[in-house]
Formats: C-alpha cells, structure tokens, sequence
C-alpha cells in the first residue's frame, strides 16, 4: 500500500512539473489529472466542480461560489472531513460532455479536473452511456413550475385555448419541445425563446410574456424577486415529455469509496432537515427524491 | 533554481530568433495584388486554398509523373508541448517564411529552407472555452507586415510577422457562449473576413469583415432570415425576410454557422460561404426551409449584402451542416462555350455546380454510393426527398423508450465529405473529392440532459457501409457528374487535395501517408509515412529553383470524438504535430 501510494505522489509530482512552463493551473496548486481515492484522502482536498451561471443551485459571484449545490457540496465535504476546493464547469452539450471535462478526462486547455461532481440526473441510461463515472446519491427532485401573470391568464394557462398568449421558455428545454411539437405544434407560435431563464423571469415581470415554464427551482427564486403577484404551480406535461427527474452526484470510477461516504453523508442531511433548510435559505422548496 | 533556467531559456530564444530575422532582412509587406496573383506567384503560398477561389491547384511541374518516385524529406518541424492533436492547418509561405497554425490557438514562423524556428506564438486560451470538434484551427492569412488567425476563444489575432508579437486582437463573438473559431480568414480589399463555429444551442452564424488594419468591424451579416446585419458597428438590413421559412421566434437561435470559412472569386466580385445546420436538430419542430440554414451564400465584400443563395438541404434534418467549399472554375458546356461557374461538393453526398454570377442551379451528382436521403434533385435544384430516411418525430413515438423512429441512413452526419477541402485542377477539368463512404443510426430522441436538467436530444450512431474501405478519393467530371476514378482507403479520409500542373494529386491519410496520385488514372505514384495520421491539406511552392511540397501531421479532428463504430479503427493510430517539408533531392 505504502509503495502505491508513493508511486502516486510520483505521478503527482510529475504532473504538476509539466505545468511549470506553461500558464498556472486554474484550480490553484492541483497536481494535473484525476487523483485516486487514497491520494485524495491523503491531500484532503475535495475539488468540486460546479456550473457558474447556474442559479440557484450554483453561481459564480464576487464572494466566490454561491448557491444550493455549493452549500450542500460544503455541508458533505464538512461531513466527510475533506476541504472543499470548487472551480466553475462550462457545460458542454450533453451531461456526458460534463462528466468527462469535470471529473474523468478533466479540462482540455488546462486540464484541470474534479473529484466529486453534484447537480448529475440520477439516470439509468446516463450511467450506462458513461462508464467512467459512478452516478450516486440521489438528493432531490427537480421538476418544471408555470408562473402566469395573473391579469392575463386568471384561470392559469390553458394550453387547449392559449395558443395566442406568449409562452416564455429557455431555448432547447423540454417545456420549448412541448411548445413546439404538441397538439400538432398549434402552440409553437406561441413560444418565446429565453438564453437564460432569469431573463425570462424579467420578460414575465415586465409584461412582455403572459407565462413562464422553466425549472420550478428557477421560478421559486427569482419570481418572488420579479413578478411577486405570479401565480406559480407545478407544470406536468405528460406523455413521452419528461416532467420530473431525480438529481444526484457522480464521481470517478476509480473513487468509489465515495459513493458510500458522501452517500451517507447525504442521507444524514436528508433525515436531520439540513437539506430542507439549505433549500429554504434559496426560497426554493426540497422535494426527497424518488428511488 | 528553476526560474533563473527558464530564463536564461527564454533569453536564448530571443537571441536565436533576433538572429534568424537579422539573416532575412525585413519583411516585405504583403498587397492586395500579390494575393490576388497567388495562383500565378509559384514562389510563395500567400491564401488558404492556394489562390483565392480555392482550388488548390499549383501549376508547378517539376515534380511529375515520373520524378515523384524520388521525392524526400528535407526537414521536419515539431510543434512541441504536450498539445499533440488534431493538425489540420494548411502552411502559408511567404519570402523564405512558412507561417503555419498548430492545435490549441499556436502559430509558429519557420524558416522554410532550414526549418527553424524563428517565433512561437501561443495564445492564452481561458479554460472555459468549448470547442465542438476538437482543438484545431486551419490556418493563418497574411497581408501587409502582419499574419492574422482565428483562435479557439472566438478572437481573431493580428501578429506582426517578422516577431510574431500581437498587433490587435479582438473577440468577435463571447466563447462562453459556446463561439470558438477555426477557420483560415480571408484577406479582401484590405479586410479581414472570418466566419464562426458556435455549440448546437442558440447561436446564429454570421460573417465577419473587420479593417486589417486597426481590427475595428466594418461589417457582419448573420446567415438566418429575419437577423439584422451591422455596417461600421451601427444595424444595416434584415437577412431574407422575417418568417418566411421559420414559424415563431425560432429565427432568433435558427443556427447556421459558419464555421469552415469560405472562398472569393475576384472576377465577379463576391465571396462565397457555406451555412450550418438548423437548430434544433429535430426538424419537426422547425417546419419549413429554415432559410439561410445548408446553404451556400454569395455576399458583397464592400457591404455585406447577400447577393444570392442556394440551398443545398433545405429543412434539414440530418445535420448536413453544409458549409463546404465553393469554389469557382470555367465550366465548359457541351456547345463549347464557358460559363463562370462554382463547385460545392456537400455533406448531404451531392456535388453541386452552381452559375457562380446569379447562383443558378446547373447540377447535382452524387459522389458517394448511397444518399438515402434523397434520389436526386429536380431542374429546379430542389432535392427529391425519400421520406422513409428522415428519423421519425418523437412526439409520434415509434421508437423504443419514446425515441422518434430511428432510421438508418448514408451518408452519415459526418458526411460524404466533411470539411477538407477538395482540389480543381486546371490541366484535367476535374475535381478532386476527399469523401467517405458512412451511414448513421439517427434518431429524434425527447430526453437529453444538459446543465443536470432534462433538454431535447438527438441520437445519432455511426457505421461503416463497406468492410474494407471509409475513405475514397474520387476524381469527378463537373461537365458531366461522372466519377472518372477512385482511390479507397482503410480509414475516412479527413484532410485536403492539392492538385499539380505536374499532373499530380496530393493528399493524406489517418494511417499517416502523404500520397501522391497520377491525376488522369489515380495510380498510386509515391507515399510516405509521417508518423501520425495527416489531416491538413498539403502546400507546393518553389524555392532556388527547386519544387518543394508541405504537409503538417498530426491525427485528431472530429472522428475519435464522434466516429462511433469508426472510432474503435482509428483508435490505435497516434497523435502528433509535425511540418513536413519534401522535396527532389539536389543533383550533383
């Protein structure tokens, strides 16, 4: 064991020297690539990757990162004696591009990478599509919210009779593909099309939509903030068009030991109430996640 | 300890290269008419493309037929680091000066009879940065005393030639938008001209003409009907006509990038680019043309206005992505008259020609063996769609796990031909086409996730049609759309032609060849192995009376990333990033 582990160090070493000659590494003094459990231990740092634009599970801000997933990464880092280290993810197109650039290959520019990743949709077809990563640890359950104005639309949206209102929606999710594509795409006029989904929050508070679907999260947090008199309720669509899904962690396939500890660790926030409480500090309600 | 070694290294590179420049005096600017005359100018390679309609023809003929056999190495150039992937630049050589992009946003400037080094440039990349297809970039433009590049973080960066130092450098576009590019510019009229890559989500590609000079715009024009273009910074015309080919706001994210870059043709005036794929992938949800989307587009260089268009896919729902080449050549009828014509040869597996003046359709062949996808196209230049090959809409079901109907069909989204470009030889007509022979599983998939949240997917698997063979170098008659041979290859072909007044055809493979081809027969004349796979296109200039010919290796691209069954051939082959320099040997 002792000599695995000094190989390891080796390999650390040498890694970090590669760097020297270039520009500094983005997440501080890491030694380049993906450590091993034991190193990892034996560094005691716990690096976390998070999405930057990303609220309010998780947002780069001047005090540094901020948000649900940072405040449940802390709360477990805490839990299982390591230091929490975060550096902001690009997301790619897919999860599986994330997964690859946060926790398994790592940066293709400077090649940083994470050990333990949060906000993975806890999948089948996920884990099977990359078996790198041991997807782990469901710790809520995230769905889509309508929030209408409720001088337009008193009686909610009506999506049989609404096809004129404007329906605000962020670009590509599944509300957008439901807009477009159901009823025979009688409603894809309707659609107003936001990059962010705060900007379609601000579009509802200003009047220039009549309703918003976004990630009910979304809507609990900024709506109160922009459109206080919204009236907000969950939105199911139905069908083949996935209105709720579990979210969990992810880690390295050589760092399992992981999946028990952080898993506990989550588990115990679940019972105690501090999930509950981190959730409610963002306005946003905790829904326990459905195995 | 370690500092002061970095320094002293650092100081003796700067001596060598003040050295090196102290030799070749300084640098001559390069104009407008020497860009222009580059077909012409056999002792320098001034554009990408080898002239500015791109045919990548070199009337150079002392290395021919016969004397091939004899070519050899005279240097090699590595790129160094650790960024060892994904080479697909084409050299420029300008008095005495190969200027060469590598992976990662570098360029190097070499001495082209010695090969050595004279400056380094490594541009500062941020981390955030996306790109879609691996980290390459396909080369520089040179005019006055500066050499310009598009980098990977969506800047295009002005370097003083003789010492590589930036000059202006300016982002275009945001990179955490997803924008990166890729693309060798253009020089015109003393302007700058880019296009741009961008991620599947929620970009509008556009072209980009900005003053050589100072970097201020002079000019953009998005490519997706109902966008308003900019003059001098300030809003100038709508693209097409707002709705016509779109339903809602989806004009507004409707894709289209630009990201090959594209061509000009001096005698009518115009540049001409090719157009991305419509976004969302899943074409049911976008009824209609989608215009500008897979088309290729006439633009005025002085202000930015389209001049005509031509749709290669309209509604396209295989992610034909059409951006490929046009380039411009006489093409002679059978009455004996010519006309100015421009060739595209496209990811949907037909070779288009096209009345480069008006944009009028005059033909599509295919030139690889299956295009399930359409039968053909009528008089009119519309395509016959077989409807049996577009993936099912998911909201209909049909497929497994509420998978839209997935369908097997070729060519792949890969394409028949992907971005190396193809070459135009004056001596035979004909057309040198790097394609691949792949179909594709697609499906419309209603569940992806992005940023931990559910999103709208596509599903796509690659296989090969033939067991022997991916890539096929194929020569076509444009006069009459027939193949008038072929060479096969193992491996898809991913890099560029170069054709010869030698009567030579020149390109490389991912096994690592750089092969010579007789350009009548396509017999094999003459092959050598660099050492990694070559995907970059191949340059000829001459030097001391002397033909000289480059290539830069280096395997990468897009095929290890997307390639499915593909990839599982390719992954043996190494990476690299070499510039190769032959050449006759000298006789005594």
């Amino acid at each position: 064991m002792p000599r695995r582990r000094d190989v390891l160090k080796l390999a650390g070493a040498l890694g970090a020297g590669l760097v020297l000659g270039g520009r500094s590494a983005r997440s501080d003094d890491d030694p380049v690539g993906p450590l091993r459990y034991d190193t990892i231990r034996e560094r005691g740092i716990l690096r976390i990757p998070y999405y930057e634009d990303f609220a309010p599970y998780s947002i780069t801000t001047a005090e540094g990162p901020r948000g649900i997933d940072i405040d449940v990464a802390r709360e477990v880092a805490k839990r299982i004696g390591l230091q929490p280290h975060f550096y902001p993810l690009v997301a790619g197109e897919k999860i599986d591009d994330d997964l690859r650039n946060g926790i398994w290959r790592g940066n293709v520019i400077d090649r940083s990478v994470g050990d333990l990743m949060f906000h993975v949709p806890y999948d089948r077809q996920i884990q099977l599509n990359n078996d790198l990563v041991v997807l782990f640890g469901p710790y809520f359950e995230e769905g889509f919210a309508i929030a209408s104005n409720p001088e337009v639309l008193p009686g909610g949206f009506d999506p049989e009779s609404d096809e004129g209102r404007r329906i605000g929606v962020e670009i590509d999710t599944m509300p957008d593909f439901w807009l477009s594509s159901a009823n025979g795409g009688r409603l894809r006029n309707a659609a107003v099309h936001f990059a962010r989904p705060l900007d379609a929050v601000k579009a509802l508070g200003k009047g220039e939509v009549d309703a918003i679907i976004l990630q009910a999260a979304q809507i609990e947090a900024f709506a109160p903030h922009h459109v206080p008199k919204a009236s907000v309720k969950p939105f199911l669509m139905g069908g083949m068009f996935r209105s709720r899904w579990t979210v969990g962690c992810a880690v390295r396939e050589t760092c399992r030991p992981f999946v028990y500890e952080v898993g506990d660790a989550l588990g115990a926030m679940a019972g105690d109430g501090t999930m509950a409480r981190i959730f409610a500090e963002a306005g946003v309600t905790w829904l326990a996640p459905q195995r | 300890m370690a500092t002061t070694f970095r320094r002293s290294v650092a100081a003796a590179t700067l001596a060598i290269a003040a050295m090196g420049f102290a030799g070749l005096g300084h640098a001559k600017p390069v104009t407008d008419k020497d860009i222009l005359g580059d077909v012409e100018s056999t002792g320098d390679v001034l554009t990408y493309g080898l002239g500015m309609q791109g045919q990548r023809f070199s009337p150079l003929k002392l290395i021919d037929k016969e004397t091939v056999k004899g070519v050899v190495p005279v240097w090699a150039f590595s790129f160094g680091g650790e960024k060892q992937r994904g080479q697909e630049s084409q050299p420029l050589v300008v008095d005495g000066v190969i200027y060469v992009t590598g992976s990662y946003s570098r360029m190097w400037a070499i001495d082209a009879k010695t090969g050595k080094e004279l400056w380094e440039y490594n541009h500062r990349l941020p981390d955030g940065i996306m790109p879609c297809c691996d980290v390459i970039n396909r080369g520089a433009a040179v005019y006055g005393d500066k050499v310009y590049f598009g980098t990977l973080d969506a800047k295009v960066v002005a370097l003083n030639r003789e010492t590589g130092k930036v000059v202006w450098s300016k982002a275009i576009e945001d990179y955490k938008a997803g924008y990166s590019i890729t693309n060798a510019p253009l020089i015109v009229n003393g302007m700058v001209i880019t296009g741009i890559g961008g991620g599947e989500f929620g970009i509008v590609g556009k072209v980009y003409a900005l003053d050589a000079e100072t970097g201020e715009s002079k000019w953009t024009r998005p490519v997706i009907e109902g966008n308003v273009g900019t003059v001098d910074g300030k809003p100038s015309t709508m693209t097409g006509t707002k709705n016509a080919s779109w339903e809602g706001d989806q004009w507004q994210t409707g894709g289209g990038g630009t990201w090959l870059g594209g061509t000009y043709d001096p005698k009518t005036g115009l540049l001409f680019y090719g157009t991305g794929n419509p976004s969302p992938w899943n074409s049911w949800l976008r009824p209609g043309d989608n215009l500008y989307s897979s088309s290729r587009l006439a633009i005025d260089p002085k202000t930015g206005e389209i001049k005509w268009s031509y749709q290669t896919t309209p509604h396209d729902g295989w992610d034909f992505d059409g951006v490929n080449e046009l380039i411009s050549f006489p093409l002679k009828g059978a009455d004996g008259k010519t006309i100015d014509a421009a060739a595209t040869a496209d990811r949907n597996g037909f070779f288009f020609v096209l009345d480069r003046t008006t944009g009028k359709f005059i033909s599509a062949s295919p030139f690889v063996s299956r295009h399930d996808w359409a039968s053909g196209y009528d008089d009119k230049g519309r395509p016959i769609y077989n409807p049996d090959f577009r993936p099912g809409d998911p909201s209909k079901g049909g497929g497994a796990d509420g998978k839209g109907k997935s369908v097997f069909t070729a060519p792949s989204f890969l394409g028949g031909k992907n971005w190396m470009p193809m070459a135009y030889s004056q001596n035979t007509g004909l057309f040198y086409i790097p394609s691949n022979e792949w179909g594709m599983d697609i499906w419309n998939e209603p569940i992806t996730y992005r940023k931990g949240a559910a999103y709208l997917g596509a599903g796509f698997t690659i296989k090969p049609l033939y067991e022997d063979h991916i890539g096929v170098l194929r020569a076509m008659d444009p006069a009459t759309g027939k193949i008038k041979w072929e060479y096969k290859n193992r491996a898809p072909l991913w890099g560029g032609v170069l054709t010869t007044g030698g009567g030579l055809v020149f390109t490389g493979t991912p096994e690592g060849y750089i092969k010579a081809f007789d350009d009548e027969t396509g017999k094999e004349l003459w092959s050598f192995n660099t050492g990694s796979g070559v995907v970059a296109s191949p340059i000829t200039w001459d030097m001391d009376g002397e033909q000289y010919i480059a290539v830069v290796s280096g395997w990468g691209g897009a095929v290890p990333l997307w390639g499915g069954d593909v990839a599982d051939y390719v992954k043996s082959f190494n990476q690299g990033g070499m510039l190769w320099v032959f050449k006759l040997p000298r006789k005594s």
